[in-house]
């Protein structure tokens, strides 16, 4: 599902016009950025956890050059899902 | 910065930022993340623009082992989500380090070497590059002069008392029999080392007390100042500080004794203990007395204004803590009185002594405290400005009279940045002060001024003329100065100012002098930023780019 299809659904279920759920969207998700921007960490119950995490720098090897090469440290958004999600997942049947 | 925002939060910011009421925010995003969950659940993927993409991952059934009992489990298949941010705000995220890239390690450089991201260089700090080596061993010579004289807090008094255990020895040989052994050093440099905290500690509190301690505070050391400034110097300023000393003890030594009598009423009652210590040399006496001092010349000029009772009921609280040294030293006083006679010239000598070590602490502390009156000027009476006035042209005086005095001005600028962050490593305040001295009258947020001082470093524009002759080093003025901040680097400087982060070689060279690692920036130089000829940091031309790089690569990396 794309962020078309997910805006269209959001419209039916909440009752909106398109361009209300257009600014909402942009707005939940412009909110959520500047939170992780700032470092915060996002925990919203019964869906997950955003955060951002500290990659270290590492050695990595380029397998065919066999060149060593240092990675720089960098910042990433991760995200951890919640317990409860989790397990509405796993009751589904498994492919 | 690390705060755990809940969703509530994010419905808050929500409804103010779009101008909806918290019930639709609130509907909204519960909608949203449910919304997120089923379109998992349905097709196993959810694409949110700006934000990333939720994927859903089946995970085999995999056999593990029980690491506590050892036993081999299996653990079921299951799902797992996993989320990829979008490009946009992973790099945004990333900001930080954006500027770091992968370096290629070479075969030569063992498992774990040479990094490419310049903060780890850390380790040849203490090098200079090649080209430079020259020029800076003779900065080294003014450097070690200027470090000397700005040490670390703890080094400054440990100097300082040393100084003073030096100067007390001295004295003490010449003047008494051989029964006095070097040996009083040791507990009097201690306990200086004691006393210097203790004073520390009551300066802020005497600030807190009355204006008028404060006042009194600058007026204390400027008579005694130069006394310490001409015992560190020299040993044969010895004579030089004949005509100064009349002038500070005349006036301070007949209201300390009249101080310290009664101040010795508390302190022997206090040591009540039996007098064991027979041994203990007539140095330590200098302690009671050392410490009567400050208030006796607090008491002397606080006499009109202020009540002599409350210096010292802080002292009586700040000697507390040592009250075994206090025994000690009153035992030590005890003795005294006995071969007084003996020792009569010896206390005055250490009187003078201690008044030194007052008074050069006292001094550091005077500018703090210029800078303390000088904030909270307005709201004094006029009456305090006045004593204080007479007071600064007196130190204006005394520095331009005495060189050493002015060198003791460099340890007092180093000494309140000191008093201020007392965590700043030594190095810190090294770069710090010599700066501060560099620019100490200039305002440096707001006016960056051009001074002769300002140019690329000599060895530098050698290096450009001869391998970039049409680069053009003029610098007109300075675009900015800006104080370096934890975690600031020359190439963000450069990215801000130039466009560029390669770049900041430049400024590296334009800033030498208070640069000493450009992989190391101190937190607190103050650097600036020249403005170079567009030519030199036109960052759209590849080639200027390249050269910048290669400047890099020729003049740091392969020193």
């Amino acid at each position: 599902m794309n962020t078309k299809d997910f805006a269209s659904e959001l419209k039916n279920k909440l009752d909106l016009d398109d361009t209300k759920t257009e600014s909402m969207l942009n707005g939940v998700v412009s909110v959520l950025r500047d939170k992780l921007l700032a470092g915060n960490s996002i925990a919203i119950q019964g869906f997950g956890t955003f955060e951002v995490r500290k990659k270290e720098e590492r050695i990595s090897v380029n397998p065919s050059t066999k060149k060593r090469m240092l990675v720089p440290p960098k910042l990433s958004v991760a995200f951890k899902p919640s317990v409860v999600m989790k397990e509405q997942f796993n009751k589904m049947e498994k492919k | 910065m690390n705060e755990k925002i809940t969703l509530q939060d994010v419905i808050d910011e929500l409804s103010d930022k779009l101008g909806v009421t918290k019930k639709m925010s609130d509907d909204f995003l519960r909608e949203f993340f449910s919304l997120i969950q089923a379109s998992l659940e349905k097709d196993g993927i959810a694409k949110i623009k700006g934000l990333g993409v939720f994927k859903l991952k089946l995970v085999d059934e995999r056999k593990s082992v029980n690491v506590q009992s050892g036993e081999e489990i299996v653990i079921p298949a299951h799902y797992k989500v996993s989320f990829t941010p979008d490009k946009a705000l992973s790099a945004d995220v990333n900001k930080p380090y954006a500027h770091l890239e992968t370096y290629i390690l070479d075969e030569a450089d063992g498992p774990v070497e040479a990094p490419s991201n310049m903060e780890t260089f850390d380790d040849d700090d203490d090098e200079s590059m090649l080209d430079l080596e020259e020029l800076d061993k003779k900065s080294s010579e003014q450097e070690t002069l200027a470090e000397n004289a700005n040490v670390s807090p703890s080094k400054a008094v440990s100097e300082e008392t040393t100084a003073a255990a030096k100067a007390t020895t001295a004295p003490q040989l010449q003047t008494d029999a051989p029964k006095e052994e070097p040996k009083p050093d040791a507990p009097n440099a201690s306990f200086a080392a004691s006393l210097a905290d203790v004073v520390n500690q009551e300066v802020p509190m005497e600030q807190s007390y009355a204006q008028v301690n404060v006042i009194v505070q600058p007026a204390e050391p400027l008579f005694v100042a130069p006394e310490p400034s001409v015992t560190e110097q020299q040993p044969a300023s010895a004579s030089e500080n004949e005509p100064i000393q009349p002038e500070p003890i005349k006036p301070a030594a007949p209201i300390q004794q009249s101080v310290e009598g009664s101040l010795n009423e508390p302190l022997q009652s206090v040591s009540a203990a039996p007098q064991s210590a027979e041994p203990v040399q007539p140095a330590p006496t200098v302690a009671p007395i050392q410490a009567t001092t400050p208030i006796s010349e607090l008491a002397a000029s606080d006499s009109k204004t202020a009540q002599p009772a409350e210096p010292i009921t802080v002292k009586a609280k700040d000697q507390n803590p040592s009250v075994s040294e206090d025994k000690k030293e009153d035992e030590g006083d005890g003795d005294d009185k006995k071969k007084s006679a003996q020792s009569n010239g010896l206390r005055v000598v250490i009187i003078l002594i201690a008044l030194a070590i007052i008074g050069l602490l006292g001094y550091q502390y005077s500018s703090q405290l210029k800078d303390f009156f000088i904030k909270t000027n307005d709201k004094k009476p006029m009456v305090d400005t006045a004593v204080v006035k007479p007071a600064l042209e007196e130190s204006e005086t005394l520095e331009q009279e005495e060189v050493p005095a002015v060198v003791e001005n460099e340890d007092t600028v180093s000494d309140y940045d000191m008093s201020n962050e007392t965590a700043k490593t030594e190095q810190e305040i090294t770069t710090q002060s010599a700066d501060e001295t560099n620019g100490s009258n200039e305002d440096l947020s707001n006016k960056p001024v051009m001074s002769s001082k300002d140019k690329f470093h000599p060895n530098f524009v050698k290096y450009m003329k001869r391998t970039y002759p049409n680069a053009n080093l003029e610098v007109a003025e300075i675009l900015d100065v800006v104080k370096i901040t934890k975690g600031k680097r020359l190439v963000d400087l450069a990215l801000e100012y130039y466009g560029h982060k390669y770049f900041w070689v430049y400024i590296y060279f334009f800033n030498t002098e208070v640069i000493k690692n450009p992989n190391n920036l101190v937190s607190g130089t103050r650097v600036k930023i020249p403005k170079l000829d567009p030519s030199l940091v036109d960052y759209t031309n590849p080639d200027v780019v390249d050269m910048a790089f290669e400047l890099k690569l020729n003049l740091i990396e392969n020193r």
